[in-house]
């Protein structure tokens, strides 16, 4: 470890942020490794797989190094990282989204993925089926829900990253979880609604 | 399975996905591909300052150049005060030599041009003074006469002082009286 990189270690994000948009790489560095696992287990629950997280967690990286000189220290580090990544997973779902109303008129309908199994599962399978499940809720409800419950986020803080009060916040996760309980609920019940 | 129940299935479920990591070389990565970008040190931003005057200066310097184009346009079109034809009873009684409707001076500047009407306005007025005190030093040169009457070529004046006490007789039309004398018409007119 240099010299320069263990100095960096001792160093809180925004003064990271402050060294990195002075043109220090290996400030820059130091903000990646101490971000990367975060973002990407954010990522998976949000846009659906490990692969497809670690490539727009490094697009987000990309675009936090290029808006180090914007960026304004108030402790919010964590939160403005992850609102460029949440964009970043909301602009390729409107893509997508209106791909998915023009495509069908270019080529064959796209084969339907395979309805839940009502039946009991195992436990492997339920990991899988919850992943759906959250996967198929509207974005606005999936960033509140991944970041309090699976990344252990507190109300404010995703607040700032989302950029709205608390109390949206609260009603958006008790919102998705009445969703994915009602979406779960009859695989749980042993097939029975 | 009450709602309670759901609820305590649900924590365990979202309990239970995990955290994936990010992979190996990571952050070697993502330094790479900076490096690989042609522009590899931080933007300014289109919110940096020097980035905010670049864009609007342009334009509030074109919009300036409109207005000042316009408003040139403006006054070369706008029709200069007694220019337009319809000219004031004074300039009509006095007369302009340059016909009823000179065209607005278009290089002039607008007080250059009304200094100009003054002037002509002025000679007028020095014109009329000296034809007036003429007329007046005829008046007092000449006899008082009176008009009698006459045509094209000839006129018949009747000095006020030699004119008969009892008037001249009527009923006798062919009879000049002796003291009215004959002038060309041309005399007879002021």
């Amino acid at each position: 470890m240099t010299s320069a990189t263990t100095a960096a270690v001792t160093l809180d994000d925004g003064q990271l942020m402050a060294r990195t948009a002075g043109g220090d790489m290996s400030a820059f560095g130091e903000l990646v490794d101490r971000h990367k696992d975060g973002l990407v287990s954010y990522l998976s629950h949000l846009a659906g797989g490990r692969e497809r997280a670690e490539d727009y967690a490094q697009e987000a990286f990309l675009r936090l190094f290029h808006t180090a000189r914007r960026y304004r220290d108030r402790g919010r580090f964590a939160p403005f990282l992850y609102r460029i990544a949440t964009n970043l997973v909301r602009s390729d779902q409107r893509r997508e989204q209106r791909w998915r109303r023009i495509a069908p008129a270019l080529t064959a309908a796209p084969e339907p993925p395979p309805p839940l199994p009502q039946q009991s599962l195992l436990e492997g399978e339920v990991r899988s089926f919850v992943s759906r499940a959250i996967d198929e809720l509207p974005l606005a409800y999936r960033v509140p829900l991944v970041l309090y419950e699976i990344e252990g986020w507190p109300y404010q803080r995703i607040a700032e990253a989302e950029g709205c009060r608390e109390g949206t916040v609260k009603s958006r996760i008790h919102r998705a979880r009445k969703l994915l309980k009602e979406r779960l609920a009859p695989y749980w019940n042993g097939g029975s609604p | 399975m009450n709602d309670e129940q759901l609820d305590r299935r649900l924590d365990e479920a979202l309990a239970s996905l995990g955290r994936p990591r990010a992979g190996d070389g990571f952050t070697a990565e993502v330094l790479r591909r900076l490096k690989e970008e042609p522009r590899t040190g931080p933007r300014k931003g289109p919110q940096s300052r020097a980035h905010r005057w670049t864009a609007w200066v342009p334009a509030a310097v074109a919009a300036t150049v409109l207005a000042v184009v316009g408003l040139w346009m403006l006054d070369r079109e706008a029709p200069a005060p007694g220019a337009n034809g319809a000219r004031t009873a004074q300039e009509a009684s006095v007369g302009s030599p340059g016909g009823p409707a000179d065209p607005p001076p278009r290089s002039e500047s607008r007080q250059g041009f009304q200094q100009q009407e003054i002037d002509k306005l002025q000679e007028d007025y020095l014109r009329l003074s000296q034809e007036l005190a003429e007329l007046k030093a005829l008046v007092e040169e000449s006899e008082p006469v009176l008009y009698l009457g006459g045509d094209d070529g000839l006129g018949l004046l009747l000095p006020r002082g030699t004119a008969p006490n009892g008037g001249i007789p009527a009923g006798r039309p062919a009879e000049v009286p002796r003291p009215v004398r004959i002038v060309p018409a041309s005399q007879t007119q002021l």
